[in-house]
């Protein structure tokens, strides 16, 4: 067998021979017997092949039967579609949108389950303090002895000795709490676990609060009222205390068990140092125990405060809740010659009423 | 062709089924021969091809290349008759006589017993080659297929066609020179 001949012979069953090939391959296979059965075998394949291959038709009728299952089709996956849609949604898209929603309850959920604190505050009472004006708050601040410099310099000198009675009796002052009685705050005894309850009651309207379910925190039975540098003067708890270093002046309320709280009220009288009159609250956080982590939360931070009655709607779940008060910087005194100004810093605190609304967490 | 099939593809694609149906009057026989080949009976085979044409009439849109359809049909002939054999788990040769599509027929009655004889061993022969193989040479006798029409359905170049072509015959015919010798 030759292979050339082989080529050619596969080149003819191509019909791709030239004339001179397709004699070559004529002459070859008159002389050669090899390539004559190999040319007999390819050619016998080739038929047998064709044969396999060809008539292998559909019937004329295909193309209609295959209309008819593609127009079927399309009413099948017509009536599927609107099977499975919602106002003319896919049902993908709603329930695409209810899983959307789920996640986001599921987070929104566990994040207040884990993070119980705070929400966006709200404070009601914008009422700049005027010192000519009566406050929007029931408690009648303008009634409210004014304290002006000079007082106040004397106060410093003249508690101090006071104070270092504090300082020889560490744990400071607990007190129950103040139960408040119509506009101001009454005295109460500087008992440890009083039962407020028993304390008389007032009968002014701003604790007939329209809540059915807040109530008055601060009012239950078994809370404790725990101050730091305050004294009790009159009808209110007032801090004057002129102070280099940092201190930890506070006024704090400890409740029996953990509390929800919703919304706090403070109200507070002001200071008049040297003609400049400054809030109650002047320089003060209000903070909470995060009982979970064993420390104190912020809820809110007043700086240079002129506010004298404050709503804060926080929401937050604690045991103990307090105002801690920073040093505020006062003009100590202004020189008229080269009119530079002397400053020092001043805790400052006046508060004549805080409440504490919510509720009490029983689990 | 490309571009005849490229026009139908795109009287389709806005809406006109008649494109369609002419690549389908233009590809049936190709697709059913491809199923056939498969050893897959004659009437399943015709189901079998009205399902590649459904299938392609939906996955149409799909198409990005109009150029490529006539291997991206064959294609879909190749995976649905795949996974038809598996799912019925037929046995991939059969007797001669099981197979309907041989078409012995009417041209056949005349043939001798030994020509009978060669095509049974033919086409036994033809389901033992490679797949590239029988492929290439199923598509060369299906309607004498041309080196460019099979280059388009295979997607191969033509060079590479032509030198598959060369090679299939070749080992079919030294398999089939095997088996006379034996």
């Amino acid at each position: 067998m030759h292979k050339n001949i082989e080529k050619l012979i596969l080149k003819s069953f191509e019909n791709k021979l030239t004339q001179q090939e397709q004699s070559e391959l004529n002459d070859h296979l008159l002389v050669c017997a090899s390539c004559k059965a190999l040319f007999e075998g390819y050619k016998r394949d080739d038929l047998l092949m064709g044969r396999i291959f060809k008539n292998k038709k559909l019937p004329p009728e295909f193309i209609e039967n295959l209309k008819k299952e593609i127009s079927s089709g399309i009413q099948r996956k017509t009536i599927i579609n609107d099977n499975k849609s919602i106002f003319g949604m896919p049902i993908v898209v709603p329930i695409g949108l209810a899983a959307i929603f789920l996640i986001a309850f599921a987070g929104i959920f566990t994040y207040n389950y884990f993070f119980p604190t705070k929400q966006p505050s709200v404070n009601r009472q914008q009422t700049p303090m005027n010192l000519n004006n009566t406050n929007t708050s029931d408690t009648q601040i303008s009634e409210m002895p004014e304290i002006t410099a000079e007082p106040l310099k004397e106060k410093l000198t003249a508690e101090l000795p006071k104070e270092n009675k504090t300082a020889e009796n560490p744990g400071s002052c607990t007190e129950t709490l103040l139960v408040a009685a119509g506009k101001t705050w009454q005295t109460a005894k500087t008992v440890e676990n009083v039962d407020t309850a028993s304390v008389k009651q007032g009968s002014g309207t701003r604790f007939d609060y329209n809540a059915s379910k807040e109530i008055r925190l601060d009012k239950i039975k078994g809370v404790k009222m725990k101050y730091e540098g305050f004294v009790k003067e009159n009808s209110r708890y007032v801090l004057s205390k002129s102070e280099s270093g940092a201190k930890n002046y506070y006024f704090e309320i400890i409740f029996p068990k953990k509390a929800e709280i919703n919304r706090i009220v403070v109200d507070t009288g002001y200071w008049n140092y040297k003609g400049e009159t400054y809030s109650g609250m002047y320089n003060c956080q209000i903070v909470y125990d995060n009982f979970k982590f064993g420390n104190w939360r912020v809820l809110k931070t007043y700086n240079k405060n002129k506010l004298l009655h404050l709503e804060i709607k926080e929401k937050c779940s604690t045991d103990k809740i307090k105002i801690e008060f920073r040093p505020a910087l006062v003009i100590e005194e202004r020189c008229s010659v080269t009119n530079n100004i002397t400053t020092t810093n001043v805790y400052l605190g006046n508060i004549s009423n805080f409440e504490v609304y919510g509720c009490e967490i029983t689990k | 062709m490309p571009l005849e099939d490229a026009i139908y593809i795109e009287q389709c694609k806005n809406g006109d089924s008649s494109g369609f149906y002419n690549l389908v009057n233009k590809y049936k026989d190709l697709i059913f021969a491809v199923i056939l080949q498969r050893n897959i009976d004659r009437n399943n085979a015709e189901d079998l091809t009205q399902e590649v044409f459904v299938k392609a009439y939906y996955s149409l849109p799909k198409l990005k290349n109009s150029d490529k359809f006539a291997g991206w049909l064959y294609g879909i002939a190749y995976h649905t008759s795949i996974d038809w054999i598996r799912k019925r788990k037929k046995e991939r040769t059969v007797s001669i006589e099981q197979v309907p599509n041989l078409n012995l027929g009417n041209d056949q009655q005349d043939a001798d017993e030994e020509q009978k004889e060669r095509m049974k061993t033919l086409h036994e022969e033809l389901q033992e080659l490679p797949e590239e193989t029988k492929s290439i040479l199923m598509l060369r006798y299906i309607d004498e297929f041309s080196y460019e029409k099979i280059s388009s359905v295979l997607n191969l170049p033509i060079s590479t066609v032509e030198t598959r072509l060369y090679r299939a015959r070749q080992l079919l015919r030294a398999r089939m020179t095997k088996r006379e010798c034996a």
